[in-house]
């Protein structure tokens, strides 16, 4: 049998996984990655006697080990689940508003209870909403794991609800079981990992990714992301795949509506039936093509999408432990107030934030950093618009207001902070854009507004025969578990239209 | 029940007008549309990969120092911070290799960028420098890197320059950006050289003590010439003491030789300096690795370990060079006319990251390596030293 050659364009989580999965069935595999580490936004870095989570905050989907949940068994079939060690978190999360406190952990009953006790009146409100959620989950792995047409067909009976958030945003969902404002704020508190507020993030996709959280349990990883990514290249290797680092490509070649292969930076030719591109299909179509060589039609389903938020995060090696500056939790949501479209229209203006978060390392990993120490993490999601349009020479001035407001706010929450600070680092949308070139520096791809919901958007397949896409931009979308699911869908996809052509 | 049809058909009613806008295309919410900009021009002016530089003058600061004037050959250069640094690519011999180099310059002056070299004798890249190279020669070099800068965020307005040797390039940056700009920061500086002869922009410095009252300077001398009457020593506790007076509320930054590096951060630790208050540049390999603390004593001088390197996409035609245990791996390597990435060549920057397949390296107890690295067996040749054959993936 002729060997099947597959190329994958990008080591980001997707790129990953597709390669993996790709290598372990039999395809010969070559994986280019133009960074010298691989990863993408899963990376970390060192700084003194410090190293840096560069992006997770919570992986979700873990699951504990009676009960893994989807994402687990995804880096299982990868080949990487047995290279990491898992670290739970407590608790899902922790928000600070101007008149209240609370910690929500996970499991349905007691994020419920925690809801209700500082929301009695509303307990009925939010055990239906919190139903929903469940069930839409529930749903929606049916769908996930649908394979075969007797499975397709059950859906619209299997998954009335989830086809029933279609249409709506979380404002409209939430509105329906819940009025308090203040409790429907507490309740979207973490739309920052989504990357849109309440009034226009996805129903749909909030309460299949909240949901794996309560269900499954936030995790971190020992070793950082990086350990993630590397375990990945490990397994690939193993498989026989081989993964070029330091050498990106930089054009992808199409013959008669067909990919032909693609010529990396180093100028070789490397030929394959499959190309999978984990580099955004914007960069994709504008350099790796050339838009001349894109169907119209396709480059108009990308003008239909917007991008999602980047984000601006300030890094910080303590000289003293947590606990000493009053942190316990693993992270903080900061609100300076209840009305969360304020708070995300700030995000359009360089400077301090309504919103944002604290994010203590060490309490999944106490040996994240030196003994005495340890590392924090204020991470604001902001838009990458305002950052593209700051003349170079005045970027450092900016970057270096941007963070003198939010310390200064963090200061107001964490008494002592600034005074502790040893080694310091920040990053804004234009750092996301240098390591991942995603357009605006946004994290999680395309927006999560109604129409690039997971039932909108792009799909795994690309314009030309032979291409694909497994990356946040297309379906199912980004965050972690998002990207790798994104990177397997591609695969699947391969998968069949290799099977189809023998 | 009932209620769940209603609600069912409400959402559908609510998809159906979704549908619709879709189909006519109208925006969902406020925001611009998107025009795709990538963004990579604004990447390129600020963290350009790579800069063609030619140079367009040479002074000679010292009877062992030259400064090049690296001017852009395309007429820009990317902002820096004072105290960054460039890592210079050059080939030499069919030898391909890169140094990095403080910027000497000030930031305050966009149209070219200094490096101040110490000829070393035995030193292979600042010999050929010194003795090669002249007006007109071009070089490519990385953009500005390096966190060894003033940090506004957090860093007091009382500065302490521990400057030995060479060391200074970083300083005399800051310092003459200090001069053009001010913004209330007073600046002590302790320079250590071995004899007066060695120091590098002496009268500049004298100059800017005489004229500026936010610096004072030390110089102090360690192997001082019969009949010297200045400040004799090293830089260590009681001549920080001595000169500095109150520590509190300083910070301190530390740039020359390794040895000096750790003298100053113990001596500074002695005094009660908190860490928060001590930046400390990044070193390079030591002068002599068999004296560092941990190198195993029972290597033989004379022994050289056999290296075989497979590249990836080329796993059929391996590399194999012999390595000596007392040298980086990376200068095995590139001696051996390989090309590597590199840019710190200190162990940070993870540029030259390598897979380390078997054997074991050496690498000095200072280098902080990323977790990841250790649990998956990933070397920064830079700073690693064979001490058994070994294999690697690149
Ligand atoms: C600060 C931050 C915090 C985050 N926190 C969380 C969190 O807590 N939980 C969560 O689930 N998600 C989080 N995310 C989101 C998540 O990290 C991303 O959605 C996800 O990692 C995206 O993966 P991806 O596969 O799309 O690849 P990307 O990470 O976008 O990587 C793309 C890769 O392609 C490479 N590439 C580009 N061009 C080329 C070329 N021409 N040739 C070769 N290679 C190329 C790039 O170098 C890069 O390595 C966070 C993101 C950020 C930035």
């Amino acid at each position: 049998m002729k060997e099947k050659r597959a190329v994958v364009v990008g080591a980001g989580l997707g790129g990953l996984t597709a390669a993996a999965l790709l290598a372990r069935n039999g395809f010969s595999v070559d994986l280019f990655e133009k960074n010298t580490t691989p990863g993408g936004y899963a990376c970390s870095f060192v700084r003194g006697r410090f190293e840096f989570e560069t992006s997770l905050h919570e992986l979700s989907g873990l699951g504990p080990p009676q009960n893994r949940g989807s994402c687990y068994r995804l880096l299982e079939g990868c080949g990487v689940a047995d290279k990491l060690t898992f670290l739970p978190i407590a608790d899902f999360y922790s928000s600070v508003f101007p008149d209240f406190r609370v910690t929500i952990p996970h499991g349905w009953e007691q994020a419920e209870e925690a809801y209700a006790k500082q929301f009695p009146g509303e307990r009925k409100g939010i055990k239906a909403l919190l139903n929903w959620m469940r069930n839409i989950f529930k749903e929606f792995e049916f769908v996930a794991s649908s394979e075969k047409i007797t499975d397709f067909i059950q859906i619209p009976a299997k998954a009335t609800n989830l086809l029933g958030t279609i249409g709506l945003t979380v404002e409209k969902a939430l509105s329906r079981e819940i009025t308090d404002p203040k409790l429907k704020a507490l309740f979207c508190d973490i739309w920052g990992y989504y990357g849109l507020p309440p009034s226009l993030l996805s129903f749909t996709l909030f309460a299949i990714a909240n949901a794996s959280y309560i269900q499954h349990g936030p995790h971190h990883i020992k070793g950082t992301s990086q350990a993630l990514a590397d375990a990945f290249v490990e397994s690939i290797r193993e498989a026989g795949g081989r993964v070029h680092l330091n050498n990106g490509v930089k054009k992808i070649l199409i013959d008669d509506m067909k990919v032909r292969g693609v010529v990396t930076e180093q100028g070789d030719e490397y030929l394959a039936d499959y190309v999978i591109c984990n580099v955004n299909p914007v960069t994709t179509c504008l350099e790796l093509i050339g838009t001349e060589n894109v169907p119209g039609k396709y480059l108009d389903s990308l003008c239909k999408q917007r991008h999602s938020l980047s984000t601006f995060n300030i890094y910080m090696g303590m000289d003293c432990p947590a606990t000493q500056l009053g942190l316990s939790g693993h992270e903080l949501f900061i609100n300076d107030g209840y009305d969360q479209d304020e708070h995300y229209r700030c995000t359009f203006k360089i400077g301090r934030q309504k919103y944002w978060v604290i994010t203590n390392y060490n309490h999944a990993d106490p040996e994240f950093s030196p003994p005495g120490t340890c590392v924090l993490v204020i991470t604001a999601v902001v838009d990458g618009l305002p950052w593209m349009r700051i003349p170079p020479d005045k970027y450092f001035d900016e970057k270096n207001r941007m963070a003198r407001e939010m310390l200064d706010a963090a200061e107001e929450v964490v008494v002592g902070l600034k005074e502790h600070i040893e080694v310091i680092e920040v990053s804004t949308p234009l750092t996301n854009i240098r390591y991942s070139s995603n357009p605006y520096g946004s994290i999680v791809g395309f927006d999560y507004s109604l129409l690039g919901s997971p039932v909108f958007k792009l799909s795994n397949r690309g314009p030309f025969k032979g291409l694909y896409f497994g990356s946040a931009w297309v379906r199912p979308g980004g965050g972690f578990e998002a990207a790798m699911s994104s990177g397997a869908l591609a695969f699947r996809e391969v998968l069949k239209d290799s099977k189809r052509s023998g | 029940m009932f209620k769940g049809i209603i609600k069912s058909t409400k959402n559908m009613l609510e998809l159906g007008a979704l549908i619709g806008k879709l189909a006519l295309r109208q925006p969902t919410s406020t925001i611009p549309e998107l025009d795709y900009s990538l963004g990579s021009d604004i990447i390129e002016k600020i963290h350009p990969e790579s800069i063609r530089v030619k140079v367009s003058k040479i002074i000679e600061e010292t009877s062992s120092t030259k400064t090049f004037r690296l001017m852009p050959v395309n007429g820009y250069l990317p902002p820096f911070r004072a105290g960054q640094y460039i890592s210079l690519k050059l080939e030499i011999n069919g030898v391909q290799t890169a140094r990095p180099y403080s910027i000497s310059s000030p930031p305050t002056n966009t149209g070219y960028f200094d490096i101040t070299v110490r000829f070393m004798p035995d030193g292979f890249v600042s010999r050929y420098l010194c003795e090669n190279v002249g007006v007109g020669d071009e070089f490519e070099i990385s953009g500005p890197a390096g966190s060894f800068h003033y940090e506004p965020l957090t860093d007091t307005k009382s500065l302490v320059f521990l400057a030995g040797g060479s060391g200074i390039t970083p300083f005399i940056s800051m310092i003459r950006e200090l001069r053009e700009k001010n913004p209330g920061i007073d600046v002590h500086l302790l320079y250590g050289n071995r004899t007066p002869d060695d120091m590098i922009f002496e009268e500049e410095l004298s100059e800017t003590a005489c004229q500026e009252d936010w610096f004072k300077m030390h110089i102090v001398i360690s192997e001082p010439p019969e009949g010297y009457t200045g400040y004799c020593g090293f830089l260590d506790s009681n001549t920080i003491s001595e000169t500095v007076g109150d520590l509190s509320g300083k910070t301190f930054y530390v740039c020359g030789p390794i040895a000096m590096h750790h003298l100053c951060g113990s001596e500074l630790d002695k005094l009660g300096v908190p860490s928060r208050r001590v930046k400390i540049e990044l070193a390079g390999p030591p002068a002599d690795i068999t004296q560092v603390a941990g190198y195993p004593p029972d290597i033989n001088p004379k022994e050289a370990f056999k290296v075989r390197v497979t590249f990836t996409g080329k796993e059929n035609s391996p590399i194999s060079l012999q390595a000596s245990p007392h040298e980086p791996l990376l200068n095995s390597l590139e001696r051996n006319r390989l090309k590597i990435n590199n840019l710190c060549r200190s162990g940070e920057c993870g540029f030259c990251r390598a897979k380390l397949v078997s054997g074991k390296v050496f690498v000095p107890p200072w280098v902080k390596m990323r977790a990841s690295d250790l649990m998956m067996s990933y070397i920064h040749p830079c700073i690693s030293y064979p001490i058994t054959d070994i294999e690697l993936l690149i």
